[in-house]
């Protein structure tokens, strides 16, 4: 493994609820290196969703330090934010979340158009991704004409259409069968394995041995 | 991404909700389009400059004023036009209604007498032949317009030189004016005026001006002033009343306020239509929160966001604005179809141009602005984190905006629903008040015999017996009768009349006086109060008698009988002029219902009219029993058989005439009333859109009490009671509107105040009820939410 693409030291994330804080998150450090894959598990509640949206900066309501290779990411304003999070991350969902009007083509397009990419670069870009994906088939198709397999699966293209360093995916499985689910994960294996550093949330035992590491958090604790 | 694919999107976003499209779409169309017709009225009436060469030049010139009523005298302006230095040019005008015949079918044709220096002033050239010039003056010839030439010379090019009768005069057709062309007042043909003062009489004109290059219309109003004050250096309003004013401003001035007023009313609309589509934005957006949530996640920022979802608005108002041009295409005709005639001047002029299509589309964009960012930046707010933490019902940030825009829908309605509703309410007040005659089956054909200044009462009075003996046989006719001054006619004439004692009543004690045949009154069904109404026996040869108003025994002789007194209408009476007064009839209305008194009259009987000509211009009056529709035609028919070349000027039931003087506040309160109308119902979508979506959010919650126990009775009233909130919030804020804005209805109601406390307090009842009717149907929704459906959305 090389140097951490993500440092958190003293992460903290909490709730006012009056003179009381509720914490989330609890003096969270933790590197990442690049190229690693990270598996977070822990029970419901725990905060796992909560520090995948910190990493992913989402969520700009956290006190502690945040390091984005050289970029100090608690430092930075928001619009730079947005910029870092746009060349570096793509993201996973549960439940899919593709756009329900736009067709898989569209879906894959989106991302790199909020990128200003030319048009024509796009469309090769998004041919080559649904070329390795083998969904060009599919490429005139909505979300709703697709499986709850396919969806993930274009889910997953959507995410890495820009080339991310990272990809975040949030119970990538949680909705599919487990042949579904298998297929997933060996993409991201097969992601990982060109490179690119994934953080996955899960619950499934199974799917998290596929990470280099599982990291535990409890009661916002990590607790490994 | 390229602003293509947002409108696809937007395209296809839209095209998903077809419901919420299709309200939006109704919305912003009523909104745009009603905005559009009103302008398109506005522009041309308001905006466009006269279609004459360099029109902001000409002037409308005076140097006396009659009510509101602006003219020059002969004198003045004989003197004016030469020594002035202001105008290159001025012209005397005078507008005519006069018969034209010898092309078939007798027509009367509205037209003008004017100076040369008229078409001088205008700049305007014939499309055919001449116009005419100083030499013409005196001779008998005519331009003509080109809509007469087209409806009834068919087209003739060779009409030059055509002899057609104008007013029993034979006139020589010179010159055909372009299309369009029809000042004044819808004019269809011109005849020389030569401008001759005569001793011991006065002749009153329009007079208009185009001025020098480079003199301001200060100047020459100052000019005007200093010549009126010296041609009249005894008269101390002379340079009061004298004045200059554009003469756009002349026309168009006094129609303003209420072309405004309804522009005004029909900007209400579009705020409401705004306000509801961003209602259902808003709503809508609670179920976009996670799309937005996921673009964002995608990388979009937020201005990215914000212009996808004001690429939605903009399109969806720039379909509405195409809807909105539709409705304005059709409704433009139908408002200038409504306008009552001679209301609003330039409606020959109303054109939907390029102009306002470009209107229509500023108009929609800003629209889209103004329903479109409050939804967009609320929901461009949507974070993934919020929005994965959440569920996607609670979406309650928006909904205090969307009782605000609610409230303001209410407020807004209920400021043109009291509008409408005093408007209603003074025209029923205006159509409550007795005329003094019995209108019901009463009918009138007048007529208006050419000019003859060798015409004898006697002759006169011999043809309009002739007229009458005819229409007395018709069928269901039970009397007729005829006046020279018919009360709702085209004319009247008063003046001063004197009591014997040798005064007059009252310095500006003013009557009619008509000459009338004996049955008149009764077929007119004016009531006789005292004495004897007029008979055959009061000929040219016997006394001369008279019958008063009661208005006028009143202010002559106060509680003294009239009956026997004389009076005489002359300024220096023969003993001839003497009348004895030998009854008392109720006093009419003569020209408006809405006249603060009644026009006193003193009537003679026709044949003791001493100036024949005043028996020239004859209102025939039929009264009859049963069905009256195929009457009037009759009465054309046997007016014919006398007198075939004779034009009949109006042939109408006396209830029309009376209605046809009503026919502007008639046209304020549709207008109002359909307004206020949209905005109700757009109002009562809007609180039901609220309410409707407020008890979907509080369905888990409604759920849980229902479970624990909660009677579904409480639920009800608990729903209702937040709309009542909200509605009376809009209610109080639309009530202060009201009291401020409708001021500027003053002038246009009759016996109502502006701030009538019994309009504003039913028409905010009328509100309150369809507002609470458009929530019963959530709050009883809400009654029936089944605990177990709804929290098994859990």
């Amino acid at each position: 493994m090389s140097s951490p693409i993500i440092t958190l030291r003293n992460a903290e994330k909490y709730f006012e609820h009056g003179p009381t804080k509720t914490f989330v998150l609890r003096r969270i450090n933790m590197e990442i290196a690049e190229g690693e894959f990270v598996s977070i598990m822990g029970p419901s509640g725990a905060g796992k969703s909560t520090l995948l949206h910190l990493l992913g900066m989402h969520d700009s309501a956290w006190t502690g330090e945040y390091y984005l290779l050289d970029h100090a990411i608690h430092k930075i304003n928001k619009k730079d934010r947005m910029e870092l999070y746009k060349k570096y991350f793509g993201f996973v969902f549960q439940s899919y979340h593709l756009l329900d009007s736009l067709t898989v083509y569209e879906n894959l397009d989106i991302p790199l158009s909020y990128r200003n990419i030319k048009k024509s670069e796009r469309d090769s870009i998004v041919c080559d991704v649904l070329d390795r994906f083998q969904i060009v088939g599919k490429k005139d198709l909505y979300p709703n004409q697709l499986s709850g397999g396919q969806q993930q699966l274009v889910a997953v293209a959507r995410a890495i259409v820009a080339n991310p360093k990272i990809i975040l995916a949030d119970e990538p499985t949680g909705n599919l069968h487990s042949s579904q689910g298998k297929e997933i994960m060996d993409l991201f294996k097969r992601l990982n394995d060109a490179g690119t550093t994934i953080i996955q949330v899960t619950h499934n035992e199974k799917n998290a041995e596929y990470g280099h590491r599982i990291i535990h958090i409890v009661d916002g604790w990590i607790t490994d | 991404m390229s602003f293509g694919q947002d409108i696809r999107f937007a395209f296809r976003t839209l095209r998903k909700t077809p419901a919420f499209t299709a309200i939006a779409l109704l919305a912003l169309a009523l909104g745009i389009g009603a905005n559009t017709a009103i302008f398109t009225v506005v522009n041309s009436v308001l905006l466009h400059p006269l279609p004459f060469p360099r029109s902001e030049q000409i002037c409308e010139i005076h140097t006396a004023r009659f009510s509101r009523l602006t003219v020059m005298d002969d004198r003045t302006f004989v003197e004016f036009e030469k020594s002035n230095a202001s105008f290159q040019h001025v012209a005397a005008l005078n507008e005519l209604q006069s018969n034209l015949t010898g092309i078939g079918e007798p027509i009367p044709v509205r037209g003008a007498s004017v100076t040369p220096g008229f078409w001088r002033v205008l700049e305007v050239s014939p499309a055919l032949g001449r116009t005419f010039s100083a030499e013409d003056e005196r001779q008998s010839v005519m331009v003509i317009s080109e809509q007469l030439w087209r409806s009834h010379f068919n087209a003739d090019r060779s009409i030059l030189g055509k002899v057609v009768n104008l007013d029993a005069t034979p006139r020589t057709i010179i010159g055909v004016m372009p299309p369009g062309f029809a000042f004044p007042a819808a004019s269809n043909f011109w005849a020389p005026l030569k401008v001759e003062p005569q001793p011991g009489q006065g002749w009153f004109y329009t007079v208009i001006g185009r001025l020098k290059a480079g003199v301001s219309v200060g100047q020459a109003r100052a000019e005007t002033k200093t010549i009126a004050q010296r041609l009249d250096p005894k008269n101390q309003h002379a340079a009061v009343d004298a004045g200059v004013i554009s003469l756009h401003e002349s026309l168009v001035g006094k129609i303003r306020p209420s072309l405004y007023l309804l522009l005004g009313a029909v900007g209400f609309i579009l705020l409401i239509a705004c306000a509801n589509v961003a209602n259902l934005l808003l709503a809508r957006g609670a179920s976009r929160r996670q799309e937005v949530a996921v673009r964002a996640s995608l990388g979009a920022s937020r201005v990215r966001l914000i212009r996808q979802l004001l690429t939605e608005s903009t399109l969806l108002s720039l379909s509405g604005g195409a809807f909105g041009l539709l409705l304005c295409l059709w409704s433009v005709p139908v408002l200038i179809r409504l306008t009552p005639e001679g209301m609003i001047p330039r409606l020959a002029e109303v054109r939907i141009d390029g102009q306002i299509l470009a209107f229509t589309f500023g108009l929609s964009l800003a629209t889209s602005l103004l329903f479109g960012v409050a939804p967009a930046i609320q929901l461009s707010k949507a974070r993934l984190a919020d929005f994965l933490r959440q569920s996607d019902r609670r979406y309650s940030g928006a909904q205090s905006l969307r009782n605000i825009l609610v409230v303001g829908e209410i407020a807004l309605s209920l400021v043109l629903l009291i509008g409408a509703g005093l408007m209603i309410k003074s025209f029923v007040r205006l159509r409550s008040v007795n005329p003094g005659f019995n209108s019901e089956s009463a009918l009138t054909m007048t007529v208006n015999l050419p000019f003859n200044p060798e015409a004898k009462t006697e002759q006169l009075v011999q043809y309009h017996k002739q007229v009458l003996d005819k229409l007395a046989k018709l069928p269901g006719v039970t009397s007729v009768g005829a006046i020279d001054w018919l009360p709702f006619g085209l004319y009247l004439a008063s003046g001063d009349f004197y009591t014997e004692a040798g005064s007059r009543p009252a310095a500006h004690f003013q009557v009619s006086k008509p000459g009338v045949t004996p049955d008149y009154f009764r077929a007119i069904g004016i009531r006789l109060l005292r004495g004897r109404l007029f008979n055959e026996y009061d000929t040219q040869n016997s006394q001369g008698v008279a019958i008063v108003s009661e208005s006028v025994a009143r202010r002559a002789w106060g509680d003294d009988d009239p009956i026997g007194k004389r009076v005489t209408l002359e300024d220096h009476p023969k003993p001839s002029d003497w009348l004895t007064i030998v009854g008392v009839v109720d006093d009419v209305k003569q020209r408006y219902l809405s006249e603060k008194a009644p026009v006193p009259a003193v009537y003679q009987p026709m044949t003791q009219v001493i100036r024949a000509n005043f028996l020239l211009n004859m209102a025939y009056v039929v009264r009859a029993n049963g069905n009256t529709s195929a009457l009037p035609s009759l009465m054309r028919s046997r007016f014919h058989e006398i007198d075939p070349n004779q034009p009949i000027q109006l042939l109408s039931t006396m209830d029309d005439l009376i209605s046809a003087t009503t026919a502007e506040p008639r046209f304020y309160s549709r207008m109002l009333g359909s307004f206020s109308s949209i905005a109700l119902l757009l109002a009562s979508l809007g609180i039901y859109g609220v309410m409707a979506y407020s008890v979907a959010q509080r369905t888990r919650e409604i759920g849980i009490r229902v479970a624990l126990g909660t009677q579904r009775a409480d639920i009800f009233r608990s729903v209702m009671t937040r709309s009542t909130l909200v509605v009376s919030s809009g209610v109080a804020i639309g009530l202060a509107g009201a009291y401020g804005v409708t001021r500027v209805l003053r002038n246009l109601l009759f016996d109502v105040t502006p701030t009538d406390a019994a309009t504003f307090a039913l028409v905010s009842a009328l509100l309150v009820l369809v507002a609470l009717a458009a929530t019963y149907l959530p709050a009883r929704r809400a009654t029936t939410v089944d605990p177990m459906v709804a929290l098994r959305y859990e």
